[in-house]
């Protein structure tokens, strides 16, 4: 396990990513092997968005897409958490319902991904639009319980959402509301684009000048580590100072392949050692088998499990087909 | 205790809640300083501050949207949509999002939100102020939906809604938010969901009716008496989950029974309750189960009181299902 404590750390970042791409080989292969449902990668865009999850504080939100697995990496799930859902065995913190990508944590402030383009960005503003709500000491009361305390970080103190889309997803509805409501409420969030950037930018159609009609500030940089981590940065600080939102977007080169790049880079100014490296990257691969191994050992979630989670409480709606599958278990 | 409509009787259970709980919350189209279109939110906005009675921009996707994101942060959100057929650009929202939040985090995360929307015809509406969307919702599993038909009901039944931690569907029938006075207690109470009530006890045909036609079926129970035909009216309240028991065991006494619905035919919400009446209490049935409902086209504006399944349409059926 990486622990971003110095966030300007280059190699760190480089490892976070680095463990995100060794994953997602590894689960590319399995995805073509028909041994797992799929697995939407992160390929090129490791770097840009392991650098903007570093940026991020503990108490602050991120709403990734399905891609962005290497964001929860970073905020600390471990390989053999991620692998046990990919699988969907009975220790997926889904319970066997979410596709792969769509890893959620509450306690560590990771919101479910959608598969519906762009959606997430208008729950994402409603979060941010909440905690908004929830800081500003006028709106305080003492009739506050004990739950809700525990599920909302100390009061007073502003919290800021990170939300991650690709330069597609502007095209869809959703990201057009909530970018609206972002800027209509002056929402504590970054939306970051992560664009394709193998191609020179058509002025016409960049993401970021979508921005003005919202009225909301909007910046761009290159896909470069460090420079991510500090445009992410200073618009969470700005989200955190009451100046609203941003809308970062960030230009990806596929070639070369950035992290690759940055191996390199990092070699010729010695700031890693080829061989260490090696013995580095050899030791991920073998925790991503060691969990993958385990994670195929373990048993499905059981078939009534089917009905778990649909409502806060066992409802009547499930009575007689749960208790029919569940005299089957075992049976196919 | 007093005689309210059914707009006050929401309004006070919105009062209550937002006072006995801060993360509750009211947004929509209109609904702060104006009051909602129909006035149901009227005077919320005053005394809780458009912190918690807010005002969005036109965009139904992105009331549910930011609700959703506000009900995982914690909050009780109650977003309003003017009327349940400007629903659908936020269906992708409630369908996709809201009803499977819960699921597909395993439990980790929830959407306690309630969207409350003025439901039904009779209004003079047309095609995009009259529709009846419930079965669409009922379809889609996460979902409760409630279709109060009195004020009492609507109070109640709206305030364990909010309190409960799922997310509702709450269609309010425009045609009875000012047309039906009862008495309401003026303190807080709770109407279990999930549970159906007998309004009218009957020997011949069971009657299952909600929201505004409830008061057609009535209408009709009242007329076939007169031809010595004793019906027994059952309001779901809750259309999911349904209180099948209930209806299920009026059927077993009856042997007959007719759903009313203003949705149309197809796949509507009668049915579903039909179905399940054969599933249960197939030996008990005298005659063939019978909908009265909205016809199979959009909904019209001039011939509206001949689309829906008023008094006059109900009595023939009551009439041919009690006689089989």
């Amino acid at each position: 396990m990486v622990h971003t404590t110095n966030a300007n750390d280059l190699v760190a970042l480089y490892r976070h990513a680095l463990r995100a791409r060794l994953l997602d080989d590894r689960l590319t292969v399995l995805s073509r092997a028909g041994r797992i449902g799929y697995h939407p990668d992160a390929q090129f865009a490791e770097l840009v968005i392991v650098a903007a999850a570093a940026a991020l504080a503990p108490t602050d939100w991120l709403f990734p897409t399905a891609r962005d697995h290497a964001a929860a990496l970073v905020r600390g799930v471990s390989f053999g958490e991620y692998v046990d859902h990919v699988v969907g065995n009975v220790d997926d913190k889904t319970a066997g319902h979410g596709t792969p990508g769509t890893y959620s944590s509450r306690a560590l402030r990771i919101a479910p991904p959608s598969t519906q383009v762009s959606q997430h960005l208008t729950h994402a503003t409603g979060l941010a639009w909440a905690a908004m709500l929830r800081a500003k000491p006028e709106q305080l009361s003492a009739s506050v319980s004990p739950r809700v305390l525990s599920s909302v970080s100390p009061r007073g103190e502003q919290e800021a959402v990170l939300a991650f889309f690709s330069e597609t997803a502007a095209d869809a509805g959703d990201f057009h509301s909530a970018v609206n409501f972002a800027g209509v409420i002056n929402a504590p969030i970054v939306f970051l684009c992560k664009t394709d950037g193998s191609e020179a930018p058509a002025p016409d159609v960049e993401v970021k000048d979508k921005a003005i009609a919202y009225g909301i500030h909007a910046e761009e940089c290159a896909g470069h580590a460090l420079e991510v981590f500090e445009h992410v940065s200073a618009a969470l600080d700005r989200a955190r100072r009451g100046e609203g939102p941003t809308l970062l977007e960030v230009r990806i080169a596929t070639s070369p392949n950035p992290l690759e790049q940055l191996y390199r880079q990092l070699l010729q100014e010695g700031s890693i050692d080829e061989l260490e490296d090696f013995a580095w990257r050899r030791d991920q691969m073998v925790e991503i088998d060691a969990a993958l191994t385990a994670a195929f050992q373990k048993e499905a979630p059981s078939v009534g499990s089917i009905f778990d989670h649909v409502f806060e409480r066992a409802s009547s709606v499930h009575a007689s087909d749960r208790e029919a599958v569940t005299h089957l278990e075992g049976s196919r | 205790m007093s005689q309210k409509n059914m707009v006050k009787a929401i309004n006070e259970a919105l009062r209550h809640e937002m006072q006995k709980d801060d993360r509750v919350v009211i947004l929509g189209e209109d609904v702060g300083k104006v009051g909602g279109v129909f006035r149901v939110t009227e005077g919320l906005w005053d005394e809780f501050g458009d912190s918690r009675v807010i005002d969005t921009p036109l965009n139904e996707g992105g009331i549910i949207g930011t609700a959703i994101g506000m009900a995982a942060y914690g909050m009780k959100p109650v977003p309003e949509i003017q009327f349940s057929d400007f629903i659908f650009p936020a269906f992708d929202q409630i369908v996709s999002e809201a009803a499977k939040y819960r699921y597909r985090s395993g439990g980790e995360y929830s959407c306690p939100m309630v969207i409350r929307t003025p439901v039904g015809g009779g209004i003079k509406g047309g095609a995009y102020h009259s529709q009846s969307p419930e079965s669409l919702f009922i379809h889609t599993a996460g979902l409760k939906v409630i279709c109060p038909s009195n004020p009492y009901d609507a109070k109640g039944l709206l305030a364990s809604a909010i309190q409960g931690e799922d997310p509702v569907l709450f269609f309010e029938p425009k045609r009875v938010y000012r047309a039906v006075k009862m008495e309401v207690p003026d303190d807080a109470y709770t109407i279990e969901l999930g549970v159906g009530k007998v309004v009218r006890e009957g020997e011949h045909v069971t009657v299952v009716a909600w929201g505004a036609m409830l008061y057609e079926a009535i209408a009709a129970a009242e007329q076939v008496a007169a031809q010595g035909i004793s019906v027994e009216i059952i309001d779901p309240r809750t259309l999911w989950p349904l209180d099948i028991d209930l209806i299920a065991k009026s059927v077993e006494k009856t042997g007959r029974i007719v759903v009313v619905h203003e949705a149309p035919k197809a796949c509507g919400f009668g049915a579903e309750i039909l179905q399940l009446v054969c599933e249960k209490s197939f030996l008990h049935l005298q005659a063939p189960p019978a909908r009265v409902t909205g016809f199979d086209t959009p909904f019209p504006y001039t011939r509206e009181n001949d689309y829906l399944p008023l008094a006059h349409r109900i009595v023939p059926q009551l009439v041919e299902t009690a006689r089989y």
